[in-house]
């Protein structure tokens, strides 16, 4: 019997986390060469907070939840050092207060020192005349990460229909975001 | 923490222990929650803008009084049913029927919002604004009570036919599937599921649950109970009797869900409480609430759990006999108070089972007294001062005074005059006669008379 290493358990057991944990929404479906048009930009950094804000608006509703992501890290596309904002639908300001959103993204994806791709797309208007950097396609738009055996980090793929199907290195996904900004801007 | 806050984490272990079964052929993931008994009402508050989510006009019989987007997401809300929809019409896109995959969560269209509502009031609604990539979402406070959004960036089009255009996203379809995030079931690792987690323009293919889509909300509300659950076979109306046809009806105690109508409801179903049935529990005869739609009709028998509920009938309740306004068809001749004569007019419901058509009669001389009559008929025949415009056999109503000039009688369709009984598709006509000595030679006078339909 073949006797599994343990960096090969903990891959297994990482992908394993990482299907479980899907979001809940319906998303846009894209490929990577649509995910780089229909954005700004991609971030690959660590979570170093969060924020959920409440709206009640006239017209939009009440009751309307965002949570904002503070990443810090750099452009998947540059290079350059940066820290962004990306916001998203849902959350909540305490043990009370707020909403699961079918499209967030899990909770434990988002935990504060999570190391993340994220893909983001400014709207002048989420809802309730909430401007902000968004979350691209929410759950579809964050990647978690992590360090493979070879000490490569390895963004984690979602499955069929998203933009990052299957696991791949972070240096391979940087080489195609470039490629295709390239030939896009 | 409170238990709420554990449910998503706990949906992520299920989910994830879920995935190692996904080799025997099951790839739904729960979400943690369920929607109790008192959670199966959904509205929606038609607020969406594109010319495409509305323009489907045309009545189709199986969601009566329902068109364009309001129809659109009551077929996907009923595609989880436990059995057909009716007679499972109303979707191309499914030679099976709607209903056919058998989800058994049935749920109760309880019409048309007035707003977006909070969570908990169940309502279906458009958002302005966009989060790139998103096309709609459900929002759930992780105990059951819900909302479902659908951003306005994208073009909505209610169908109902197969033939969505490209840049269009399927109503319908993306509906079916937030419903489904809304009953407790998180994303489907089958990509051919409706839960699959992303969905591309023109696409109607989740308009119809999987296997594993059914499989998952059974995981959450149970399997059907042939031997518990009401069955509705058929259901008859005869003006605003209801008769249902079935199986696994209790011999009494039973609860019939309707429709609500239009309004600033909070989305409760409209009941009508502790019905007999008979035949062995195969036939309740029920009379819909005055205030009762069209729209779907349920059973409860008096199991306590949701496996009590029947699968959903879709009623017309206005499809009976169409009732235009009261019209005036003969004017008043000049009275001691009014050069223009005294008016009659017809107002409350034409439906005879509501009870409340009222005749008022006004510009009448004070402190005399007069008499409603009525006939099938119509005809000009001076009498007394005035014209009689009713003709054939003279109903008569009990005499009145005339008060300070006006005078007035609510119909009791129960309780007419011999001869005179009102029923719903006849048209009669109505007049007041009253005394009036200073109004001219003969001291007595007629108003205006009003043909009126009824109707049920």
């Amino acid at each position: 019997m073949k006797r599994l290493l343990p960096s090969s358990l903990l891959l297994a057991a990482a992908a394993l986390v990482g299907v479980g944990n899907l979001g809940q929404s319906q998303i846009l479906r894209v490929d990577m060469q649509q995910m780089v048009q229909q954005t700004d930009g991609a971030v690959f950094g660590t979570i170093v907070g969060s924020e959920t804000i409440r709206i009640d608006h006239p017209i939009d509703g009440p009751e309307l939840y965002y949570t904002t992501l503070f990443v810090e890290g750099k452009s998947m596309e540059s290079g350059e050092t940066t820290a962004i904002g990306v916001s998203f639908p849902g959350g909540f300001i305490d043990e009370v207060n707020g909403v699961y959103n079918s499209e967030a993204p899990a909770s434990s994806e988002i935990e504060i020192g999570t190391e993340v791709v994220v893909f983001h797309k400014w709207s002048d208007n989420m809802g309730g005349d909430f401007a902000s950097n968004a979350l691209f396609a929410s759950h579809g738009g964050v990647y978690t990460t992590f360090e493979n055996a070879a000490g490569k980090t390895v963004v984690q793929g979602r499955g069929e229909g998203y933009a990052i199907p299957s696991n791949m290195t972070l240096q391979s996904l940087e080489g195609q975001i470039r490629a295709i900004a390239a030939q896009a801007r | 923490m409170k238990l709420t806050r554990l449910a998503p984490p706990a949906a992520a272990l299920a989910a994830a222990a879920l995935f190692t079964l996904s080799q025997t052929g099951e790839a739904f993931n729960l979400l943690g929650w369920s929607l109790g008994p008192g959670q199966r009402d959904f509205r929606v508050f038609n607020n969406f803008t594109d010319t495409a989510a509305n323009n489907n006009q045309t009545p189709d019989p199986s969601f009566p009084g329902a068109q364009g987007a309001v129809q659109a997401i009551w077929k996907a809300s009923v595609e989880w049913g436990s059995t057909l929809h009716g007679d499972g019409t109303g979707d191309p896109h499914q030679a099976t029927g709607l209903g056919s995959g058998q989800g058994n969560f049935d749920p109760s269209f309880q019409g048309e919002a007035n707003g977006i509502g909070n969570l908990g009031e169940n309502v279906h609604s458009e958002l302005n604004g966009s989060q790139g990539g998103v096309l709609a979402f459900a929002e759930n406070n992780g105990s059951g009570l819900w909302r479902i959004r659908y951003y306005s960036t994208w073009t909505w089009n209610d169908g109902p036919n197969t033939n969505i255009p490209g840049g269009h996203f399927d109503l319908q379809s993306v509906a079916c599937h937030e419903y489904g995030h809304a009953l407790g079931l998180a994303h489907s690792q089958f990509n051919s599921a409706t839960m699959a987690p992303s969905a591309a323009p023109g696409q109607v293919a989740q308009r119809s649950i999987s296997n594993d889509d059914s499989n998952g909300v059974q995981a959450i509300y149970g399997s059907i109970d042939p031997n518990v659950k009401p069955l509705i076979t058929s259901v008859a109306i005869s003006g605003s009797n209801v008769t249902i046809n079935g199986e696994n009806f209790a011999a009494t105690g039973n609860t019939v869900w309707f429709t609500r109508e239009d309004g600033p409801g909070n989305g409760q179903v409209l009941t009508v409480d502790n019905v007999s049935s008979s035949n062995g529990g195969t036939l309740i005869t029920v009379t819909a609430p005055n205030n009762a739609q069209s729209g779907d009709v349920l059973v409860r028998n008096t199991e306590t759990q949701g496996k009590g509920i029947s699968n959903a009938w879709p009623v017309d309740l206005d499809g009976g006999t169409t009732c235009p306004a009261p019209t005036t068809y003969c004017f008043g001749s000049p009275n001691s108070v009014s050069i223009s004569g005294a008016t009659l007019t017809v107002t409350g419901s034409q439906d005879t089972t509501i009870n409340d058509t009222t005749l008022t009669a006004t510009f009448l001389p004070p402190n005399q007294f007069g008499i409603f009559i009525y006939g099938m008929a119509q005809q000009s025949l001076p009498v007394g001062d005035g014209v009689l415009c009713v003709g054939g056999s003279l109903i008569r109503l009990p005499a009145q005074s005339t008060g300070t000039g006006t005078m007035s009688s609510t119909l009791d369709f129960n309780n007419l005059p011999i001869g005179g009984d009102i029923s719903a598709g006849e048209t009669w006509n109505f007049q007041t006669w009253f005394r009036d000595a200073a109004g001219g030679p003969a001291g007595n006078n007629l108003s205006s008379a009003v043909e009126v339909q009824f109707c049920n």
